[in-house]
This record gives structure tokens, C-alpha cells and sequence, in this order.
């Protein structure tokens, strides 16, 4: 089972609901029955479904049932590969405005009329 | 695998520039300006479509890290408010994959003599999929592993 | 002019409808039985085009009776069959950029039935609106969603 380290994003949309931040971070530390997530949050049974079925349907978390045990576990490769995504874009933009600053320094000084430099 | 996956995400990023909002909009609005500063790293292999600039308009761009699988970008401008706000939605491939699909917003607003630009991206990453380049070198990277020691 | 800021933000509204995944698609994807669903209120529609394939646009003129001033253009993203549906959206007041959203409808099955996951990302630029209005509009639609397939086909 991977250790999922790395600090969650606060941008993912399954984890906007403070309730599934929870239950995603308990995932994180290892697996854990419907009932065990259930225990921190201050809802029904059935509310943390509903929860957990939002998070099954975006991939983040998979579960099964063994007799009458609901056990859910992280999906490492879904929070893995759209964490990496959102870091990719980002590091592009990130780059991208860099050069945007040192093309508009270059550029400045150049009155209406092209000059060349 | 067949497992169809949608995981929702948004980051937004912020830069003030000491240019005029006029000059910073010039930048994304003609593609000639553009092409200056948005691009693949200097390593990638790229090409640019024809960028049209309007309501409706499309943007094309597409590059390869170092013997890797094209990374297309196709655009469609949804808004454009001279020196104010640009709009778009685009769609990212990987090779033949569709990754994601996401709306981005850009915003000028002036700072002093200078300009406050406001990125923000919010999209949707499909079915899961990891970089392919890099999976497929993990991949290979283990069998190497596995060969080695069972020599 | 004046400035309009942009407020960003998104939610998800999920259901659970005692219809098979099948079925539940086709009420997005026919034309037909969209229409039986998918109204705003009181509100009356006075143009609307279908075209639900992957690429796709399609245009709605919408708004209060003897106002429909409301032009929304919708481009189908992504199309999985049965599965899955990615759309980005535009709504104009006179030519006027409102809202731009990209809704994302995941389907899949649940016991006898099906479960739905509804996830609305919006730019909003008009100042009067908010969020929390969209939110419950669709919820209203989704509503009337179960209404319509709880009915004989």
C-alpha cells in the first residue's frame, strides 16, 4: 500500500466538501471500513454514501464488500496522475509568465514604431 | 482498463507586471507577441497552429518532450474583453488520449502603472490517465530491475 | 465601462434514480426526452437546437415569458457512452458574456438503478448572479430529471 505523503490539494473539487477532505485523508493513512470513516464526521451512515459514492465516481477511491464489511482504500494512480496534472499546468503557466515579464521588460522601451534593438 | 474516472480541479496563479494592461493584453492577443513567451520548454519538439483571436476563435499548439508522445492543446476563445478579461476552454491529448478539458480565465486589472494578471484554470482530468510517457519508462524501468537481479 | 470581476467556483449534486444507466443517457442524450426535463421554472424557451455528439454545439434563447434574453451555447466536450458527458457552456444577456461552465454528468449503475454525479465549474460575470442560484436551479432540473423518468417511457 503507497504511503500517499504529499500534502492533499485543496483544489480538487471531490475534496471541496469538508467532509470528503476528511475521509480522503483518512484513506491517505490506510484503508478503512464505511464505519470507520463514518466516526470523525457528524452525519448519517448514509450521508457518508452518498460521499463516498461522489469519490468512487471521480476515481479517488475505490471500495468493496467482503461479507457485510465496506472497505474503502485511496486509488494512489487517479490522485497521483490528476495531482500531477494540476502540477504540470501550473508549472507551465508558471514558466510561461516568466517569460511574459522578460518579453514585456525587453519590449518596453520601444516606442509605436518598431526599433530595432 | 476501462474504468472511466473524472477528478475536478482548480488552481489559479497571480503576477503583477509593470506594464500598462494594454501592453499585457497585446501580449495574448497577437500571436506574434505570443509566441514570445507562451511555449513548450526550449527541449520539446513544437508546432503552432494558426491563432485566431475572437469570440469563436481557435488556437492550436502542439509539442513532444524528448521522444515522447505529442501534447496537443486545442482552444476555443469563449470571451474577450479588450484589456480586461480572455476566456477559453481547451482540450489537452496525449497521443490519441483525451486527458482533460478545462475553462480558463484571464484578468487585467491596473496596478498603479502596471498590471495585476489573474490566471485561473478550472478542468476536469479523464480517466485516470498518467503521463504515458513516464508510465511506460516505470514500467520498463521494473523489468529492468527484475531481469538484472534474476541474472 | 463598467468592470465586471470574475467570481470562480464550482459544486456537485448527485442522485439516485430507479432507472438503468441506459436510460438515464438517453434522457441527456435525446432530444425528445431532454426536453421534458431539462426547464427552467416558468421560463420559456424560444429557440433550441440539438446536436449531442462529441463536438457537437447547441444553442438555447431562453429567459422570463416576453423576455427570453438569456443565449446559451453549448459545446458537447467529451461523450462516453452510457458513461459519461463533458460539456463547456456560455450564457449571454445581449451579447453580453454572463457565465461560462463546464458541467461534467458521470453515470453509473447502483443496485437495480443508477447513480448520477453532477459537477458544475462556472466563471461568473455578472455581479447580480451567484452561485448558490445555479446551484439550486439545477437541482430543481435534476428533480424534474426523476419526475420524467419515473413516468412511462
Amino acid at each position: 500500500m503507497l504511503n500517499y505523503q504529499a500534502p492533499l490539494d485543496r483544489a480538487f473539487q471531490a475534496l471541496a466538501d469538508p467532509a470528503r477532505r476528511v475521509m480522503v485523508e483518512r484513506l491517505a493513512r490506510g484503508p478503512a471500513s464505511v464505519s470507520e470513516l463514518a466516526e470523525p464526521l457528524d452525519m448519517t451512515l448514509s450521508a457518508v454514501v452518498q460521499h463516498l459514492a461522489v469519490l468512487e465516481a471521480s476515481g479517488l477511491v475505490r471500495s468493496q464488500k467482503v461479507g457485510r464489511v465496506r472497505t474503502c482504500r485511496i486509488e494512489p494512480q487517479a490522485l497521483h496522475g490528476a495531482e500531477r496534472w494540476i502540477a504540470a499546468r501550473r508549472a507551465s503557466w508558471q514558466r510561461n509568465l516568466d517569460r511574459l515579464g522578460e518579453f514585456l521588460a525587453e519590449t518596453e522601451d520601444q516606442p509605436k514604431r518598431r526599433r530595432k534593438t | 482498463m476501462s474504468k472511466h474516472t473524472a477528478v475536478h480541479g482548480t488552481f489559479a496563479l497571480e503576477r503583477t507586471f509593470p506594464s500598462a494592461p494594454e501592453r499585457v493584453f497585446q501580449a495574448f492577443a497577437d500571436p506574434k507577441a505570443k509566441a514570445r513567451w507562451f511555449a513548450a520548454p526550449a527541449d520539446w519538439e513544437q508546432s503552432r497552429g494558426k491563432m485566431e483571436f475572437k469570440v469563436g476563435g481557435k488556437e492550436h499548439m502542439s509539442g513532444a518532450p524528448p521522444g515522447q508522445q505529442q501534447h496537443v492543446f486545442d482552444a476555443t476563445y469563449l470571451d474577450i474583453v479588450l484589456n480586461q478579461r480572455i476566456v477559453y476552454v481547451y482540450e489537452m491529448h496525449i497521443g490519441a488520449a483525451k486527458i482533460s478539458v478545462s475553462l480558463a480565465t484571464i484578468e487585467f486589472t491596473p496596478a498603479g502603472k502596471g498590471t495585476r494578471l489573474v490566471m485561473t484554470e478550472q478542468g476536469v482530468f479523464l480517466d485516470g490517465y498518467d503521463d504515458a510517457g513516464s508510465r511506460e519508462r516505470g514500467t520498463k524501468g521494473l523489468l529492468d530491475q527484475l531481469e538484472a537481479a534474476l541474472r | 465601462m463598467t468592470r465586471r470581476s470574475a467570481q470562480h467556483g464550482s459544486f456537485v449534486l448527485e442522485r439516485r434514480y430507479p432507472a438503468a444507466p441506459a436510460r438515464l443517457f438517453a434522457a441527456w442524450a435525446v432530444p425528445e426526452q431532454r426536453q421534458r426535463w431539462n426547464v427552467h421554472g416558468s421560463w420559456v424557451v424560444t429557440e433550441e437546437t440539438f446536436d449531442f455528439r462529441e463536438g457537437g454545439e447547441e444553442l438555447k434563447r431562453f429567459g422570463p415569458p416576453g423576455d427570453p434574453v438569456h443565449v446559451a451555447r453549448t459545446r458537447y466536450e467529451d461523450i462516453v457512452p452510457g458513461r459519461r458527458i463533458v460539456m463547456s457552456s456560455t450564457t449571454r444577456v445581449r451579447d453580453v458574456l454572463t457565465s461560462a461552465t463546464l458541467i461534467t454528468v458521470q453515470i453509473e449503475s447502483a443496485g437495480t438503478g443508477s447513480r448520477l454525479v453532477f459537477t458544475y465549474q462556472a466563471v461568473l460575470l455578472d455581479e447580480g448572479e451567484r452561485l448558490v442560484n445555479r446551484e439550486e436551479g439545477w437541482n430543481s432540473i435534476l428533480d424534474k430529471l426523476g419526475v420524467a423518468l419515473a413516468a412511462p417511457a
